[in-house]
C-alpha cells in the first residue's frame, strides 16, 4: 500500500496490556522508545500481575495503570487503558511483541488515506527455534506475503492483528472499544469497522515480532482460542457481513476451507492411503511447491533462506495439529454449543 | 492456508483468482485516479498467481493420469468427482450469495426508504441507538 507521507499533527498513545509479562515487557517498551517516530504516550495496563510487571514498566519511565482486579481478557485490559487515552490515534501492542525501528512511522502513513479506522503490519516470530515456532514462521511468511496483501488490495484485510494495530481513537470509541463477546477482540473489531463503513489497512513495510508459542501446550491453547474465536465471529457477524460482499466471501471461503481441510487431513487422506494407495499420503504435502516460492522469495530478501528451508517441514505438522483443533472447535461452537469463554494466553 | 486454520486449497484458488484479476482492477483504478498500490505490487502478486495456476494444473494432470495406476475406480472416482463439483458449487455460491443479498437489501431499503441499518450492532449493551444511528 502506498500512502502519502506521515501525518505530522496526529498524536499517538500506545496501550500495552500485560499480565505477568516481567520476562519481556522491558524489551517491548525499549523497542517503542527506540522508534524513529516514538509514541507520544505509553500506557502499560498491568492487569493484576503478580510477577512485578508493573514495577519493571514504571522503572522504564512509562505510565502504568492497574485495574482493581484482573479484567479476564486482553480486550478488558485494553478497554481499561483506553479510558486514559487523549490522543487522535491509539496503538495496541502485546507485551511480548517488539516493533521494527521504523514500524510506527510506516503504519502512520496509512492514516493519510481517507476513512482509515485501523492499520496493521507484517508479523514475524521473534524466536524461531522449536518446531512450533518454525511452523508459525513459514505460515506467517506465506500468508503475509500473499493472502493478506491480496486482501489489502481489495480493501479488506480479514483481521487487523491484535499484537500490533493502530486505531483512530474516535472511531475506536464509536465502535464501542474492544468487545469481550468473542475470544478474538481484534477480528470482532475489524469486522465491526467494515460494517460501519470504515477502512482497515495492512502495511507490509512495517514489521513487528511477537514471541510465538514455543511448545505444544502453548500452541494448543492459542490455536484453540483462535479457532473458537473465528467461529464465534462467523456466528456473530455472518449475516451482517452480507453487506460487505468481499469480506463475506473471504470469511465463507476460510470457514469452508478450514472445515474441509481438517476433514481431508484427518479422515479422507488416511482412509484413501489405507484402502486405495499409500501414494495418497502425498496429499499432505501437495501444496509444498506453492508455499515454498513466496516463502523463499521473502526469506531471501530477509537473508533467512537457511532458516526458511530448515523450518519448511514444520508447517505441515502444524497444519495437521491445526486441523484437529479446528474440528474440535467446530464441534464445541457449532454442534454441541459449548462456546469457549475462558481467555488463555498463547504465551 | 490462512493463519491458524488449516486448508484444502479452496482459499488458494479464491485468492489466486483475485490476484489474476488485479491487473484489470488496477487499470480501472488508474483510470479513476484511485490508486493505492503501485504497479510492482500488482505485478508481483499476478506473477505468484500465474505460478500457482501452473503448479495446480500440473498437479491436477498428474493426479488425473495416475488415477488408474493408483487403482482408483468405481465409488472412489465418483466421490472425487462429486467432491470437486461440490467445491466448485460452494465457491460459486459464496461469491454470488453476498451480491444477491446486497441487491435485495438495497431493493428493500429503497422500498422502505431506509439507509444502512447495521443490524449486527443491535443488542450490544455498549452501543447506543439515537435516531436509528448506532453510536
Amino acid at each position: 500500500m502506498s500512502g502519502g507521507g506521515v501525518p505530522k499533527n496526529l498524536k499517538l498513545t500506545t496501550i500495552v496490556p500485560a499480565f505477568n509479562e516481567a520476562d519481556c515487557i522491558s524489551e517491548t517498551i525499549i523497542s517503542l522508545k527506540n522508534q524513529s517516530r516514538p509514541p507520544d504516550d505509553i500506557i502499560v495496563v498491568d492487569d493484576s500481575s503478580t510477577d512485578g510487571t508493573g514495577e519493571i514498566a514504571r522503572s522504564l519511565g512509562v505510565k502504568v495503570v492497574r485495574p482493581r482486579r484482573n479484567t479476564g481478557s486482553k480486550a478488558g485490559a485494553q478497554n481499561f487503558g483506553l479510558r486514559y487515552v487523549t490522543t487522535d490515534l491509539t496503538m495496541v501492542l502485546d507485551a511480548d511483541t517488539t516493533v521494527a525501528r521504523n514500524g510506527i512511522a510506516e503504519i502512520l502513513k496509512a492514516f493519510a488515506l481517507p476513512n482509515t479506522a485501523a492499520a496493521c503490519c507484517y508479523v514475524l516470530p521473534r524466536r524461531v527455534r522449536t518446531l512450533w515456532e518454525r511452523g508459525r514462521y513459514i505460515e506467517y511468511l506465506y500468508s503475509f506475503s500473499f493472502y493478506k496483501q491480496v486482501q489489502d488490495y481489495f480493501g479488506k484485510p480479514l483481521i487487523s492483528s491484535g499484537c500490533l494495530s493502530i486505531y483512530d481513537t474516535k472511531r475506536l470509541r464509536l465502535a464501542g472499544g474492544w468487545s469481550t463477546r468473542t475470544m478474538a477482540e481484534d477480528m470482532d473489531l475489524t469486522w465491526t469497522f467494515y460494517q460501519m463503513g470504515y477502512k482497515v489497512r495492512f502495511v507490509p513495510s512495517a514489521l513487528c515480532y511477537p514471541i510465538e508459542p514455543y511448545n505444544f501446550d502453548l500452541m494448543h491453547k492459542q490455536l484453540k482460542r483462535w479457532s473458537a474465536a473465528f467461529l464465534q465471529n462467523v456466528k456473530l457477524h455472518g449475516r451482517g457481513l452480507l453487506d460487505t460482499p468481499f469480506l463475506f466471501t473471504a470469511m465463507a471461503v476460510s470457514l469452508t476451507d478450514a472445515t474441509l481441510g481438517a476433514l481431508v487431513y484427518l479422515l479422507a487422506l488416511p482412509l484413501m492411503a489405507v484402502f486405495v494407495s499409500p501414494w495418497f499420503l502425498l496429499g499432505y504435502i501437495i501444496d509444498a511447491p506453492i508455499i515454498v516460492v513466496p516463502v523463499l522469495i521473502v526469506a531471501r530478501r530477509r537473508k533467512e533462506v537457511g532458516k526458511a528451508i530448515a523450518s519448511f517441514p514444520s508447517v505441515f505438522i502444524l497444519r495437521f495439529v491445526n486441523g484437529f483443533i479446528f474440528l474440535k472447535a467446530v464441534w464445541f461452537e457449532f454442534i454441541i454449543y459449548r462456546p469457549l469463554t475462558t481467555y488463555e494466553k498463547g504465551h | 492456508m490462512n493463519i491458524g486454520v488449516p486448508g484444502t486449497g479452496i482459499s488458494l484458488i479464491f485468492y489466486t483468482l483475485l490476484a489474476v484479476l488485479m491487473p484489470i482492477i488496477h487499470c480501472g483504478r488508474f483510470l479513476r485516479n484511485r490508486r493505492e498500490h503501485d504497479v510492482k505490487f500488482v505485478f508481483v502478486h499476478f506473477t505468484y498467481a500465474v505460478y500457482f495456476i501452473f503448479i495446480l494444473l500440473i498437479e491436477m494432470s498428474i493426479l488425473a493420469s495416475s488415477l488408474s495406476v493408483l487403482n482408483v475406480r468405481g465409488p472412489w472416482t465418483t466421490m472425487m468427482r462429486l467432491g470437486a463439483l461440490g467445491t466448485f458449487c460452494m465457491l460459486a455460491s459464496w461469491i454470488t450469495l453476498p451480491l444477491f443479498a446486497r441487491y435485495y437489501a438495497s431493493l428493500r431499503r429503497r422500498r422502505k426508504g431506509l439507509h444502512s441499518t447495521l443490524p449486527y450492532l443491535a443488542g450490544r449493551k455498549d452501543v447506543q441507538v439515537i435516531d436509528g444511528i448506532y453510536i
